[in-house]
């Protein structure tokens, strides 16, 4: 005859030594269900309230509770990590030291050839500014110099922000070939990367498809959809010329991608323009934001809405069926971190002016929130003198660092979201999340479950 | 206002809610909330609060009488079915009109046709497990699986009449060569014929045990052991239908009783066929069915009018002038028994809340609607996972958690009348036309769950604050908000409940001040107005208010409170039916 002590020796959940090894989280799904997700151990699954108590039960050490729980769950929690485990390595914190970068990004100009209706930099309606090239070369200069002592392959120069960066053709293949010329000098490669409207010649494109390694082209989808708001001065629409611009990126096998802007306008259409963006092009690469209500866009009715979320659910599953995926910025089921983008990370981007920006977004000096983003500007050794107070505050800017998402299961993936689109928002000062927050969870949380699915419908465990 | 952190870390759950073995849950098991296409109309209603019945809400009251006539298929109503989840109406025309369609409950919404032409004669019998119908009608029997939406024929010789067990295992069919033949399923083989009265049975019962089988015509009511198939009894004639209505007929969920309607109703004990009771008819009873409980027996009669009847004693408890002067030719009742759903020869499908019979509901297919019906569309994703465009006539509530796509539709059959705004093919080829004529939307419903997401913060803390001063009390309406709301709404009511679970209380020092409250007492959105009343009051801020202010907020508050009972119906429908299992044990 046995006691019960004995039976649960027999059944090895004594449990004296059984604790908890990782951050666990519980997502309520229905009736009564949660999915159980550990980010840092990649594992999920969905389960009744029983087990969720059997969970707290071992967190609390209310061993005697964990009886009723049957030995093969324990071994199933011990199999994925949960449980009596050496503790999770959590993603990198706070960089510290003096930053060195081996990629510059360079706001060539804030003039623009369209006048898209959401542009958040309201390109065009203020005076132009446009980047000398001698701002250009030092800034390469100084990455090639720190990708070359720090023995990287390549450095990186990118075209992005506050403009279109093709307008201002000649300093950006200039700038190029100068960075090809350094790259030569010093024995390593030179990565070149642009974000563009895609309003290009042919000869343009031909030009990038030969020096650049990548480039990420806004385009709304449906053509109605895309003249909607990306129009030119006349008001124009723009989709024929950035169709041709696809079309060729795709005939000479280009490695781009495609930035979808939704309002709360073209929600409806988001699945017809995905639809139409897997027929008609070949990219992988197909991302899909709200549009930010900044800019010219200031002030317009959101997009961060459920019917977003539904939209962005229909458009995947069309993506889908083509053997594409779509993402939205912040929900990165396979990334794990603590930083949302480079702000945190020491991101070296130039203004036309010279200025050190941490953010695609805080492109001038003009930026209200320059004194926040701006963290350097050029010094007497051609080098660049860097306010370390603004570069600890930009790199505090981490999950870890983040109270208010403490207790979310997203924090690993969007790592608290855009800095700046977080300024724009927040309440007596204070960070309380966003509508974006709600979207990155829903999401996240169908990722999770279609990876489930995939890996067999019980359980996913996908160790890093 | 201050938004709450999100809170999905693992923390213990309600014991209440740990009622079965630990398990990890397939995710084949899931039906995951899908989206709705909704804003701006998500309803709910609340019955009272926590704090001085301030925070009390509801929405619109129902006043459906126009446009029900023929509104479903067309001509009469010959069959209606609940599916044991008390989720899906399935209707059966009737002469002149033979399809087979789905409406969604409590909604009552048609999402579904099921068979455009399914023969006369069609009968319905749904197992337990909700899945599984047997259609029976001229052209033979086909076995459905409705989530799939697909069949397979067991045979194409013309029924009149089909039953099938609960179990599903058994399907008794009754066709014009006068004979009843028992079959195996899901296999769809023939098990057995039995030679049966002349002119063949014409409506056939299985107990809920499966152990007898009642059949009935004009002539004869027999009873036969099942799974033999021996023929048991005849009842006396007084237990036959003795005229055309000789399809009323129904057995308690306890397998012993049964009602026979004809010019009265006649109860008769089972499984040994003695009357036990003779209840007075009127104008002859044309359909029966008792409730779940075996405490509610409903009969409907050639004028037109339901009656509803208390069991065990037979006491008469309402009548309920239904159908106008027509035949009422079907019943069902949820198996919850709060609903019951009638048919009638004059084609409309109303729907009725039990025990009081109060009416819900009327439903409109406007496709096949008369042209001078319009109604109001809305849109709904259903859990099938498409986006199904609903219509109600004007003046109806526009249910929790739809769309309101548009003012007013005309029936399909007219022409557009105006301008169209939008065209909606349908799958008959026609067309619904948006117009720019406004019908009666006046009855928005008031919830501050589904403020939650609001794009402006402001509401949003202030749904917030006012959720969390309701406190656990209003669990009930929090968990009728989640089944309303899409995913990622509802996930959201969801941290909130477990928030006030763990015992989060309002945060005073995040009330705001009047100003911006006062700036949203004119919100075109009347839910916020109410809120920003609810909240003025919550506050205890009437001093700073001017009286007009003050008047203003106190018409809103009594807004809110006089909000009738339709969603509140739906509320308590889903408590009821959250309830059930734990009563089963």
């Amino acid at each position: 005859m046995t006691t019960n002590a004995d039976a649960s020796v027999e059944a090895g959940l004594t449990a004296s030594s059984t604790t908890i090894s990782a951050e666990l989280f519980a997502i309520p799904l229905e009736r009564g269900l949660h999915l159980v997700y550990a980010p840092l151990r990649r594992v999920a699954f969905v389960a009744n309230a029983t087990l969720i108590n059997a969970l707290a039960d071992i967190r609390e050490g209310r061993h005697e509770s964990t009886a009723g729980t049957d030995r093969d769950l324990l071994d199933f929690f011990r199999g994925l990590r949960l449980i009596d485990s050496a503790p999770e390595e959590t993603p990198s914190g706070e960089l510290a030291g003096e930053p060195k970068p081996t990629s510059v990004t360079l706001f060539l100009t804030t003039a623009c050839n369209l006048r898209c209706t959401y542009c958040y930099a309201a390109a065009g309606d203020s005076a132009t500014t446009a980047m000398p090239m001698h701002v250009a070369k030092r800034g390469i200069d100084f990455v090639a110099r720190h990708a070359h002592r720090q023995q990287q392959p390549f450095f990186g120069v990118g075209y992005h922000g506050g403009g279109e960066p093709t307008v201002l053709w000649r300093t950006m293949t200039g700038s190029f070939a100068y960075a090809e010329q350094r790259a030569g000098e010093i024995g390593i490669a030179v990565h070149g990367s642009l974000a563009t409207n895609g309003m290009l010649k042919d000869e343009q494109i031909d030009w990038i498809v030969e020096h650049l390694h990548g480039a990420s082209v806004s385009f709304d989808g449906l053509p109605t959809v895309h003249d909607r708001h990306r129009v030119t001065r006349r008001g124009d629409g723009s989709s024929k010329r950035v169709i041709a611009t696809l079309r060729r990126f795709d005939e000479t096998g280009f490695d781009y991608g495609v930035r979808v802007t939704v309002t709360r306008e073209t929600i409806a259409q988001l699945a017809d323009s995905i639809e139409f963006i897997c027929r008609q092009f070949s990219t992988e690469h197909i991302q899909i934001e709200p549009a930010y209500l900044l800019g010219r866009w200031q002030g317009a009715a959101s997009a961060e809405t459920a019917e977003f979320v539904a939209a962005f659910r229909d458009a995947r599953s069309r993506a889908k069926h083509h053997g594409r995926k779509i993402t939205f910025s912040a929900a990165r089921l396979d990334t794990l971190t603590g930083h949302f983008c480079a702000v945190s990370q020491d991101n070296f981007c130039l203004t036309p002016g010279g200025k050190v920006s941490a953010c695609y977004e805080a492109f001038s000096e003009n930026d209200p929130r320059a004194e926040i983003f701006l963290y350097g500007e050029p010094s007497a050794d051609k080098g660049y003198r860097f306010n370390l107070e603004t570069l600890r505050h930009l790199r505090a800017q981490v999950a870890q660092n983040r109270s208010f998402c403490a207790g979310c299961f997203a924090k690993w993936h969007c790592a608290g979201d855009c800095y700046y689109k977080e300024l724009t928002i927040r309440q007596n000062g204070i960070f309380a999340g966003s509508a974006r927050c709600e979207i990155t969870r829903e999401l996240l949380k169908d990722e999770i479950l279609d990876r489930i699915e995939a890996s067999g419908g019980l359980f996913w465990h996908q160790p890093v | 206002m201050k938004t709450l952190p999100p809170r999905f870390d693992l923390a213990r759950l309600p014991e209440c809610e740990a009622q079965q073995a630990a398990m990890v849950v397939p995710i084949a098991q899931l039906k995951l909330d899908t989206t709705m296409n909704r804003r701006g109309f998500l309803g709910a209603g609340l019955t009272a609060s926590t704090l001085a019945g301030i925070l009390a809400s509801g929405c619109g009251a129902l006043s459906v009488q126009a446009g029900c006539r023929g509104s479903t298929h067309g001509g009469s109503v010959g069959a209606l079915a609940i599916t044991p989840d008390g989720r899906t109406l399935i209707s059966a025309g009737g002469f002149n009109s033979d399809s087979v369609k789905l409406w969604s409950l409590p909604l009552g919404a048609h999402f579904d046709t099921l068979i455009a032409d399914a023969g006369q004669n069609t009968s319905l019998a749904i197992a337990a497990d909700g899945s599984t119908l047997t259609v029976g009608s001229s052209k033979g029997i086909n076995l459905w699986n409705l989530p799939e939406r697909s069949s397979s024929p067991i045979t194409k010789i013309p029924m009149q009449a089909v039953a099938m067990s609960l179990d599903g295992g058994t399907l008794v069919s009754a066709g014009p060569d006068e004979t009843i033949k028992l079959w195996n399923l899901p296999q769809g083989s023939l098990r057995k014929i039995l030679r049966t009265h002349p002119g063949g049975a014409n409506i056939l019962l299985i107990t809920p045990d499966g152990s007898l089988l009642v059949s009935r015509n004009r002539q004869k009511t027999l009873l036969w052991r099942l799974p033999e198939g021996e023929l048991w009894k005849e009842l006396p004639a007084a237990a036959n239908g003795g005229g055309p209505n000789e399809q009323s007929l129904a057995i308690s969920p306890d397998g012993k009783l049964l009602a026979a309607g004809g010019k009265a109703i006649t109860l008769w004990r089972l499984p040994d066929g003695e009357l036990a009771q003779t209840l007075a008819g009127e104008a002859g009873i044309w359909s029966l069915a008792i409730s779940e409980d075996g405490k509610t027996l409903v009969a409907g009669s050639g004028d037109g009018l339901i009656q509803l009847w208390q069991l065990p004693g037979g006491k008469l408890v309402k009548r309920i002038a239904a159908h106008g002067k027509s035949i009422v030719r079907a019943l069902a009742i949820s198996r919850d028994g709060r609903l019951l759903a009638s048919g009638g020869a004059d084609g409309a499908i109303l729907l009725w809340r039990l025990p009081d019979g109060e009416k819900l509901q009327c439903l409109v297919d406007l496709a096949i609607s008369d042209a001078q019906v319009s109604g109001m569309t809305y849109q709904l994703r259903h859990e099938s996972g498409r986006m199904i465009t609903y219509t109600l006539p004007c003046g109806s509530a526009i249910p929790a958690g739809a769309t309101c796509t548009c003012h007013c539709v005309p029936g399909s059959v007219s022409r557009p009348r105006t301008t169209p705004v939008v065209n909606t093919p349908l799958r008959s080829g026609g067309t619904i036309c948006t117009c720019n004529k406004v019908c009666t939307c006046n009855l928005i419903p008031v919830c501050q769950a589904h403020r939650l997401l609001h794009p402006d913060p402001f509401v949003r803390g202030m749904a917030e604050q006012l959720l969390l001063a309701m406190g656990a009390g209003q669990f009930g309406y929090l968990d009728w908000a989640i089944r309303q709301a899409d995913s990622t709404l509802a996930n959201r009511i969801r941290q909130l409940k477990r928030s006030i679970a763990c015992g989060v209380q309002p945060e005073r020092g995040q009330w705001p001040t009047s100003g911006p409250c006062i700036a949203r007492l004119d919100d075109e959105d009347e839910v916020v107005a109410i809120m920003a009343a609810q909240m003025i009051a919550l506050c205890g801020q009437r001093g700073n208010l001017s009286a007009r202010l003050w008047r203003r907020v106190n018409v809103l508050l009594a807004d809110a409170r006089a909000r009738p009972w339709f969603v509140r119906y739906a509320v308590d429908a889903y408590q009821v039916a959250k309830r059930r299992p734990e009563v089963a044990r």
